[in-house]
């Protein structure tokens, strides 16, 4: 069999060496032809957290500067602009939580519901009007927190189903806004009771009937829904 | 129906592996590669039809179609038997690129040659070559040979074992595992595309004790000494790349499949491999052969490791497993997972070298076999693929192409000449 004197590789049923071109007894491989300039391939951007958190801090950062100094250099007080610069560092510190504790659930809903319940508070110390934090949005806040938390609980410790998550979240929906009505109320007319939430309750029920056998029938070996739907 | 008597359902979830392929630009870079052996003699294909058919029903998780489902693609099982069609050449069939209208595994047959094309969303290559083995058994059997049971083997009279068809990402996943290491884009060759729209491979043929005398001289394994070479040759070319054309990319690194049947679940028949990535910076200064060897033989010891494996297995079942990747719909998750396979499976490597190892049959079958060999499809973006196999005596050294320059194969081979391994080449 011949072998190719440059590439020192032996081969058969060619003329010419498959490697570098070289025919039976050429003692050099041809030159590789010049290639044409390719195509650049694309490259991915990557955008780490810190990066995006520095990013995002110097923007809220520069904003808080000049809102500060647009009111202030008017008037010598900070007045309108403890509005904006309590929203924006509200803003600012839910990103962070976001973005540091994305992994951490249960403490990003404690921080949250936390630093949220501060910005509410500030809110209605800055308005002149009749104090609604602690008669509405604490107790809102608390029970939109707690149903959250729940849900989110239950969700994971039991690991349900597709099905079995939205069950939860309607039901805990239902219980949501019979609770609204009752601090609503309360906060309106002094008086606890309960009348449309009931009725959106009584509407949610069917549906999460309805879910439970759409999910007994995926449960069913060979369902045609089961392969269609699984996630 | 068939699949009712196998305790299977109708329909398979695909493994956590398979689950990017029908995403990742199936047409570009299909996902497939084939497997094929080389008889003593030629094939009787009326005992080979009863063998297939006997070891099909044995595996009825490759008796499967790709169907899309709401939030995921899924296997739907059927009871056909593959067509057997006729081998044009030993180049990979296309035609199984879009998965969603072929079968997953196609038969070809020529003389006394048997390929099987299959489809990375059923199985890899271990899963795909105990395939072969066990229905090369079944010929030899049908056709007169006595050919004992063993582990290697699969029994077309057992039942599957539920180890061969559940997903194994899913039971090795540790829920609070770290990630591994996020890599940087990598150098990749650059070309112009092949003729035809095969593409060309380039096999080598060397004798096995001599690559073993090598590699045991310099106590490294096959394996290493040849992802080294393959490094050190891209080295090459990124040197001569870089005097026409600017490459911000100094990374050059390999994609090396590591086959997890070796830590865990070992019957397993479905996707279940990981990848190291042994690589250099070519910012750090030139970088001689003997020094390769060293980096990539000490980075192949640390990153083999289950525990190290295993993070990978913990980032991709993590992702499967996030509510919001979950219930995104098929057609969202599509592009997302396209993206994904662009960021973690192409643009950090170079190329792929996959190593199915030496393939030990039983001493009947032995003399029944002339020759094994694999073949993957290149990937578009790394635009060559290698596979090894050693069978008996000889090693079988693939490269696919789809790019018109064989530069990087002439390296490869011209060096292991060089190193004092004689080397038979052949082209399709």
């Amino acid at each position: 069999m011949p072998i190719c004197k440059k590439c020192g590789v032996e081969f058969k049923d060619t003329t010419s060496c498959p490697l570098c071109g070289a025919a039976v007894g050429e003692s050099s491989c041809p030159e590789e032809k010049d290639e044409a300039r390719p195509q650049p391939i694309s490259s991915v951007a990557s955008i780490t957290k810190i990066w995006f958190w520095e990013l995002f801090t110097f923007f809220v950062v520069a904003t808080l500067i000049v809102v500060f100094t647009v009111d202030f250099a008017y008037g010598m007080k900070v007045t309108w602009s403890r509005y904006p610069l309590l929203s924006i560092t509200f803003l600012w510190l839910t990103v962070c939580l976001i973005i540091f504790l994305t992994r951490h659930i249960s403490q990003l809903l404690l921080c949250e519901t936390l630093i949220l319940g501060l910005y509410l508070w500030f809110l209605d110390m800055f308005m002149s009007v009749r104090p609604w934090f602690f008669p509405f949005a604490l107790p809102l806040l608390l029970v939109t927190s707690l149903l959250f938390w729940g849900t989110y609980t239950f969700v994971n410790k039991i690991n349900v189903k597709v099905t079995g998550i939205l069950i939860s979240c309607m039901i805990s929906l239902g219980i949501f806004l019979v609770c609204l009505e009752i601090i609503l109320n309360r906060f309106i007319t002094g008086k606890i009771f309960v009348s449309w939430s009931v009725v959106a309750f009584a509407c949610i029920l069917p549906l999460t009937g309805f879910l439970l056998l759409f999910q007994k029938k995926m449960q069913k070996n060979g369902s045609h829904l089961k392969k269609i739907f699984h996630v | 129906m068939v699949y009712q008597n196998r305790g299977l359902e109708d329909w398979l979830k695909l493994d956590n592996a398979a689950k990017i392929y029908p995403a990742a630009s199936p047409k570009r870079s299909p996902a497939l590669f084939r497997i094929y052996a080389i008889m003593q003699e030629p094939v009787k294909l009326w005992i080979f039809k009863q063998a297939l058919q006997r070891i099909m029903q044995r595996c009825p998780y490759y008796q499967v179609e790709l169907k899309r489902g709401f939030f995921w693609f899924y296997l739907q099982r059927h009871s056909k038997i593959p067509e057997i069609n006729l081998l044009e050449d030993i180049v990979l069939n296309k035609s199984i690129a879009n998965p969603q209208n072929a079968d997953l595994l196609q038969v070809n047959i020529k003389s006394s040659t048997i390929a099987l094309d299959f489809s990375h969303i059923i199985t890899d290559g271990s899963g795909g070559f105990r395939f072969l083995i066990s229905l090369l058994a079944e010929y030899l059997r049908l056709s007169g040979v006595d050919i004992r049971h063993t582990e290697i083997l699969l029994d077309p009279d057992s039942r599957p074992d539920p180890e061969e068809y559940e997903d194994p990402h899913l039971k090795s996943f540790q829920k609070h595992s770290l990630s591994p290491q996020k890599m940087t884009p990598a150098f990749h060759l650059y070309g112009h595309p092949h003729r035809t729209e095969k593409p060309r491979l380039i096999t080598g043929q060397l004798p096995i004790e001599k690559v073993l005398r090598l590699t045991r001289n310099k106590g490294i394994s096959i394996t290493e000494y040849l992802v080294s070479l393959y490094i050190y040759c891209l080295v090459q070319i990124y040197h001569e790349t870089i005097r026409w054309k600017k490459s911000r990319r100094s990374v050059i690194r390999l994609e090396v499949p590591v086959n997890m049947r070796k830590f865990s679940f070992p019957r397993v028949m479905r996707n279940f491999s990981l990848f190291i990535s042994p690589e250099i910076n070519l910012k750090l200064g030139r970088y001689s052969l003997p020094e390769i060897i060293s980096i990539v033989h000490h980075s192949m010891q640390m990153q083999i490791n289950d525990k190290e494996l295993n993070r990978q297995i913990s980032r991709n079942v993590g992702a499967e497993l996030n509510p919001l990747i979950r219930f995104l719909p098929l057609f969202c998750k599509n592009l997302y997972l396209s993206g994904l396979y662009s960021k973690l499976g192409e643009n950090p490597y170079s190329g792929v070298l996959s190593n199915l190892g030496r393939i030990e049959l039983p001493p009947e079958m032995v003399e029944y076999i002339k020759l094994f060999n694999v073949i993957v499809y290149p990937n578009h973006v790394m635009k060559k693929s290698c596979s090894v196999i050693s069978y008996q005596q000889e090693m079988l050294i693939t490269f696919a192409s789809i790019i018109e320059s064989r530069e990087l194969e002439r390296l490869f081979f011209t060096q292991l000449v060089a190193d004092g391994i004689p080397v038979f080449i052949r082209e399709v």
